[in-house]
This record gives structure tokens, C-alpha cells and sequence, in this order.
């Protein structure tokens, strides 16, 4: 009876934890953790976790993020979780318009890196590029996938009384 | 007894078991249907993961509000009694939103007396919604309690909900659910926005709110991506979009562009009025069942 019992709860147990776990391949504790550290004196506002699927061709992911007026913005990238390297770039004006300016540059081998909008700039919307480039696995069919961090805050009100605006 | 139960397991044994026999050669089919898919996918450019929505949080929309000159009126909030009403999930979820934007604005007004209900009704609803473990934290409520009174402690009490929100909704794919969210604290910012100024700071104000309209594609965009388009969600995004397709149209938004010309933004009183109303009718259809 009770091996029965175990046997069928072995079964269920296997049975159900064969769905993959939406963050299984981006275990993101200690990357929250550093990316938070990096954000200070900024205070925190959002945090998205920008999926990153390696496809066999290169390709292009964007996503908006609107910033305000009267406000500063620190956005923290952490990198830490991608198999592969990718560019990250980021622009004035979605990828549908052609004359646009870019505004910064990166790679994910730098690991974690914080990106500034000019206040002055008049902006109310940056784009960031993820270019994520082809790659075909040695066995020819297994896909990869990674993720990156972006953790944004917006200004402390008494910034300009102190001189840490860089943090360690 | 013993033998009805001995008979229901051996049932069910017997069903797992079946489940799980399969003969070699389908096992190889279905593998190789399961890779054929990936394989398509990724050679089609068919995204496997949602696409990601940058969505401000009630805070901070409520700080830049109030950084404007918003001022506190009493009464303007939804009252927290009015949870009772909300049936549908889809209800309770964008009153969440609501709640969190009622928070952030008394908390940001100093209104600390009036915090600890909404807090309350915040968890009671995160609780219904599935958002329980983020507030289960005694450590956190009693942070929260004794922050009262204290602006700068509380408000970082606040972020670090947030922060746990955020994680939450990521480590559990509820994505759906946060655009909902901010659905419906956006359209409460936007209506203590419309209601709370006064003639003083109407121009800073107005500013504010064209502003906020600029983020209303991205909203919309959010909720067409949700999987689960409920009956209200669906009328929740057509008048959004209605919303949206009214401040395109106006005359003073040819040269919005530019940003630096929101703090001289200059909307016609008709205008602001319109869109003051329709503000209004939108959190009057969200927060009154």
C-alpha cells in the first residue's frame, strides 16, 4: 500500500515538474541584487526582464521606455545571464524611423552597465535595441536563451547636495 | 473501506501508468514533431517570449504629480469599502491599481492617517488577485506602520513593494496582470490629476497630463498582447484607445514632439474640459460596478 502510494506520488510529482519554470534560464537573485546596488542614489521605479532568444538569423528587439520631464533617469543593464553576447543600443526614436540618433552604445560582455538620459534633451521616450545576432547550436537544432536586467530609477530630489551621483 | 480505496488507487495507477506508456516509436514522433516546431519558430521569427512593456509604476506618476503642484483633496480617493463590489477578477485587479494610486498620492501629500486603510485594502485584494506572497511579509506591515508620519520612510517602504510586485509578476509570468494594474492606476493618476489642480498650477498640470497621454499606446499595446481578453478587458482597451485617439487628434499636439514644449503646453480650456470628462467617465466605469 504505502508503496503504491509512493509510486504514485513519484509519478505525479515527475509529471508536473516537467513544465519548464518560466525563470529557469534566467535565475536572476544575485543579478537584482547588484543591479539594485548600481541604481543608488536613484530611486527605484521599475524592473523588466527583457528575454533573449538566439535565433539563426539576426534580429532586432526594442522596447520603449518613457521618461519625463523636470526628472533624471539612471537605467542599470545587467548582462550576466546570456549565453552569448549581444549589442545593446539606444536611440532617440523607434526602429521605424530612419533618421534617428543614438544615444549609447554597449556590449553584454561589459556585464552590467548604467546609461543616463541627457535631462536637457527634450526626450520623452528612449528606444532600447537589443541586437541580438544568428547562432545554430552544434547539434544543429537546440535553441539558447538568456535574458538581461534593466532596473531603472528616477532622481532623488536632493541630488545636487551631494556628490554621489556615480555609485560603486 | 479499504478495498473501494485500494481500488480507486490501483484505478489510478493504472491510468499513469498508461499515460506514461508510450511505444518507442511514438515517443520519437512526438520528439521530433516537439523539435520540428522549435525549429520552425525560430526560423520563422516567431517570438516564444511576450513582448516586454515598460510601465511606469502608480508612484512614481503619482511624484510627478505632485512634484507639479497637485494638492491633496480629501474624499477624492476610491473609498476602500468600495472593494466589496468588485466580482470579476478582472475588477479587482484594476482596482488594485487603483488603490496603489490612491496610496501614492496620500502618502506623497503627507496624509498618513488615511494610509494604513488603503494599505489594508491592497493587500486584501492581492490576496483575491494572487498577489498574496508580496504582501505577506510581517516585517514589511510593520515597516509600513511605523514609517507612518515619516514621508521619506514610508516612501521607501513603498518602493520596496514595488520592487517585490516586480519580482513576483516576473518570477511568475503575470505580465497580463501588471498591464492591467497599471491600467487602472494610470487612469486614477490621471483623474486625481484632473480634479486635484487648481487654477494656480492648471498650466503645470495640464502639461502633465498630455504628458501622461504619451504613454497611453504603449498601455494599449499591453493589453491587446494579454492572452486573456475578458469582456472587460476588451472594453477596457476600446475606451483607452478612444481616449488615446481623441489626444492625437488635437490641434495643439502637431508639435508635441519635443518635450520641452510640455511645460508651455497650452491645451484650450474646451479641450481639457473634454478630456477632463472623459478621464472622468473612465475611473467612474472602473471603480463604480
Amino acid at each position: 500500500m504505502r508503496i503504491l502510494l509512493s509510486i504514485l506520488f513519484l509519478g505525479a510529482s515527475f509529471y508536473l515538474g516537467a513544465q519548464e519554470a518560466p525563470s529557469s534560464y534566467c535565475p536572476k537573485g544575485d543579478v537584482v541584487i547588484k543591479c539594485r546596488k548600481a541604481l543608488v542614489p536613484f530611486k527605484y521605479t521599475n524592473m523588466i526582464t527583457n528575454r533573449i532568444v538566439f535565433k539563426r538569423f539576426n534580429y532586432v528587439k526594442e522596447i520603449s521606455i518613457p521618461i519625463y520631464y523636470d526628472a533624471r533617469y539612471r537605467f542599470v543593464f545587467n548582462t550576466e545571464l546570456l549565453p552569448k553576447d549581444i549589442k545593446i543600443r539606444i536611440y532617440d526614436k523607434p526602429q521605424s524611423e530612419k533618421k534617428r540618433e543614438q544615444l549609447a552604445e554597449f556590449e553584454s560582455s561589459q556585464k552590467q552597465f548604467n546609461f543616463e538620459p541627457d535631462a536637457e534633451s527634450g526626450l520623452y521616450e528612449v528606444y532600447v535595441n537589443f541586437l541580438i545576432p544568428a547562432y545554430i547550436a552544434e547539434d544543429g537544432s537546440s535553441i539558447i536563451k538568456g535574458c538581461v536586467i534593466l532596473m531603472t530609477g528616477y532622481e532623488d530630489e536632493v541630488a545636487d547636495g551631494f556628490d554621489n551621483t556615480e555609485s560603486e | 473501506m479499504d478495498k473501494k480505496i485500494i481500488t480507486a488507487l490501483f484505478i489510478s495507477a493504472m491510468i499513469f501508468s498508461s499515460c506514461g506508456e508510450e511505444t518507442k516509436q511514438q515517443v520519437s514522433q512526438e520528439e521530433q514533431a516537439q523539435d520540428d516546431l522549435l525549429n520552425e519558430m525560430a526560423e520563422e521569427g516567431e517570438d516564444q517570449e511576450p513582448e516586454s512593456f515598460y510601465l511606469p509604476s502608480a508612484l512614481q506618476i503619482g511624484s510627478i504629480f505632485q512634484k507639479s503642484g497637485l494638492s491633496y483633496i480629501k474624499g477624492l480617493t476610491n473609498p476602500p469599502e468600495n472593494q466589496e463590489q468588485y466580482i470579476t477578477k478582472s475588477q479587482k485587479i484594476l482596482n488594485f491599481g487603483v488603490y496603489s494610486a490612491d496610496l501614492a498620492y496620500i502618502v506623497l501629500n503627507g496624509q498618513s492617517q488615511d494610509a494604513t486603510a488603503y494599505l489594508k485594502t491592497i493587500k486584501s485584494l492581492s490576496d483575491k488577485i494572487g498577489f498574496g506572497a508580496v504582501f505577506e511579509s510581517e516585517e514589511l506591515m510593520n515597516r509600513f506602520q511605523n514609517s507612518l508620519g515619516n514621508e521619506d520612510s514610508i516612501l521607501n517602504v513603498m518602493i520596496d513593494i514595488q520592487m517585490k510586485t516586480d519580482m513576483f509578476v516576473d518570477e511568475n509570468n503575470l505580465q497580463d496582470v501588471t498591464h492591467i494594474i497599471f491600467a487602472g492606476a494610470w487612469i486614477e493618476g490621471m483623474y486625481l490629476g484632473v480634479k486635484a489642480s487648481n487654477p494656480d498650477n492648471q498650466h503645470v498640470i495640464s502639461g502633465r497630463l498630455v504628458e501622461q497621454m504619451t504613454i497611453l499606446g504603449n498601455l494599449v499595446k499591453a493589453l491587446r498582447s494579454n492572452s486573456n481578453q475578458t469582456e472587460d478587458i476588451k472594453q477596457l482597451t476600446k475606451d483607452l484607445n478612444k481616449l488615446d485617439k481623441f489626444f492625437s487628434r488635437l490641434e495643439e499636439n502637431k508639435n508635441s514632439q519635443n518635450i520641452k514644449s510640455f511645460r508651455d503646453y497650452k491645451v484650450s480650456k474646451e479641450h481639457l474640459d473634454e478630456l477632463s470628462g472623459m478621464v472622468i467617465s473612465l475611473r467612474d466605469r472602473v471603480t463604480k460596478v
